[in-house]
């Protein structure tokens, strides 16, 4: 029988299923925004805005949970980045998804209630979550409030040099995204992180 | 020194300091009075002879005396008859005299009531037919005003001047800078009538509806009113005159967000006209003309260079998990 441990506690799934359902929600308003045509309307624009930002203030508390959870839960250690190493470390979890996965080499960081992220997902966790959100947060709550914006910054206007940080962010998320769902069918199974993530217990392979 | 002299220079000596400060303020502010004007009166022939009138309609008072009793009392002057100097000399009229357009009569006070039915000039009058004013299309904005809203004004109280005034126009639209300031005096044009019942009931009878709550649509409207014009989704575009004449009716005004935020956005034919006609500026971006003003309306500044690194980006990640599911499914067969 296949050991299981349970990993997410109950606060990280809701977190998460929360966060997923507000980051699908804001990018597809965000493209259908950027991306506006009369010709071809993927989500009416009035109505677009208002849930882009009625999503944009959910994620943003949401954040805040998650950020001060991992302040004051065990959970925060995982996103303690140990420098030292970390591109030789990098390299191997690279090499191990290029060629080790394909001929049965043992994953160079299993799975463990020790070790949750392996360094590529760490690093990219770290960069998702503690890099472009805060980034996302800042310039999309200036462009909720564009007076606050001072009006030039190097000779370009600051609301255009904020929309195109905001902009640049929430494609780097989108790409998270993407990879993110790919990477998850790398489990035991398929779809054996997808369970996971919902039960709370991870099998271990 | 003696106590008592001492006592004596330190009064002269505050004295002499109280004096030249005073001396150096007073000069300061008659310094600064002389920097205020933005016009040079020398440069204006009519100047001496305006003054005539605008002691009167720039001061915000005139003075009314009974030749009988002798009596005289400071009136408030309506401010409808109120003129900027500031704003007259540094105007497109600016250097006419007051009498090329007003009756000579009016220089008799108090004005005799037949003068205020005196007609006034139209803008085709003195521009119609005029070789040297072809560019500004007087004849086609005159076409175009008689289709708007404002033309079927059932007393035919509307002219040009409802929004132009002739004493302080100034051709916004063509200064290579459109700034917020632009966007405002612009919009003042409306609110001078549509946000003040006064004004308006001068020329309708119908009923005044809020400015604001009749737009509370608009995703972040104080922005909206603050970037752009009335006339951006109120008038029917003419890509053959600079700014449309042609007000809609409310019901007819542009209410879908995407004619303005998309790649084909009708600001670029409207707010923008004039800075992409003069500049066509191409920066990598769609719509350059939006972010040279320091604006950025979604969904109409789109970089080509932005989208192409995008979809490059994306384009390689799908390939590279293509290709590496087709290894997988490979694997798992194998096993």
């Amino acid at each position: 029988m296949t050991e299981q441990i349970y990993f997410y506690p109950v606060w990280i799934r809701l977190w998460h299923a929360v966060n997923a359902v507000l980051c699908i929600l804001l990018i597809l308003t965000g493209l259908s925004m950027q991306y506006s045509d009369p010709d071809f309307v993927l989500i009416n624009f009035g109505l677009a805005v208002s849930m882009h930002n009625f999503s944009g203030i959910a994620l943003t508390i949401s954040y805040f949970l998650f950020f001060f959870g991992n302040m004051f839960t065990a959970n925060g250690k995982f996103y303690r980045l140990k420098v030292e190493g970390l591109s030789i470390r990098l390299w191997k979890q690279l090499r191990y998804y290029a060629y080790g996965y394909f001929v049965n080499e043992e994953s160079p960081f299993p799975v463990s209630p020790q070790n949750k992220f392996n360094p590529l997902q760490q690093i990219s966790y770290l960069l998702a979550l503690y890099l472009a959100l805060p980034l996302l947060f800042v310039t999309g709550w200036a462009l909720l409030f564009p007076e606050f914006i001072i009006n030039k910054l190097l000779g370009f206007s600051g609301i255009f040099l904020t929309a195109q940080l905001h902009i640049v962010m929430g494609f780097f998320i989108s790409l998270f995204l993407i990879i993110h769902l790919y990477v998850s069918t790398m489990g035991a199974s398929p779809l054996s992180n997808f369970k996971s993530i919902v039960t709370g217990w991870q099998k271990l392979h | 020194m003696t106590h008592k002299n001492y006592r004596a220079s330190s009064l002269l000596l505050a004295f002499l300091i109280l004096t030249i400060s005073l001396t150096v303020i007073a000069q300061e502010d008659e310094k600064s009075s002389v920097q205020s004007l933005k016009y040079n009166p020398e440069d204006f022939p009519s100047f001496e002879d305006n003054e005539f009138c605008l002691r009167c309609h720039s001061s915000g008072y005139f003075v009314l005396s009974d030749t009988v009793s002798g009596l005289s009392k400071r009136q408030a002057m309506c401010d409808n008859y109120n003129i900027s100097k500031d704003n007259y000399y540094m105007s497109v009229h600016g250097s006419f005299s007051c009498t090329d357009c007003h009756s000579s009569e009016y220089q008799n006070f108090p004005h005799a009531t037949a003068l205020r039915f005196e007609p006034a000039f139209a803008c085709l009058d003195c521009h119609g037919g005029d070789e040297n004013f072809a560019q500004y299309h007087f004849e086609e904005i005159d076409a175009e005003y008689a289709n708007s809203v404002h033309a079927q004004i059932e007393n035919g109280e509307f002219n040009c001047w409802k929004c132009h005034n002739p004493h302080s126009y100034v051709p916004l639209a063509r200064r290579d800078t459109l700034s917020t300031d632009f966007v405002v005096s612009s919009n003042q044009m409306c609110l001078t009538c549509h946000g003040n019942f006064e004004k308006f009931q001068l020329l309708s009878d119908k009923e005044l509806t809020g400015i604001v709550e009749k737009h509370d649509w608009l995703p972040n409207e104080a922005l909206h009113f603050k970037s752009v014009r009335c006339i951006e989704c109120h008038s029917a575009q003419n890509l053959d005159i600079l700014v449309s004449h042609n007000i809609l009716p409310s019901d007819s005004a542009i209410s879908d967000c995407v004619k303005c935020h998309s790649k084909n956005s009708v600001l670029m034919g409207s707010l923008y006209k004039f800075r992409v006609i003069e500049s066509r500026k191409s920066s990598g971006f769609v719509n350059a003309a939006i972010i040279d003003n320091n604006s950025y309306v979604i969904g109409a500044n789109r970089s080509e260079i932005m989208n192409l690194a995008s979809l490059l980006i994306f384009g390689l990640t799908l390939f590279a998990m293509t290709i590496h599911t087709l290894f997988r499914i490979k694997k798992s067969k194998k096993q």
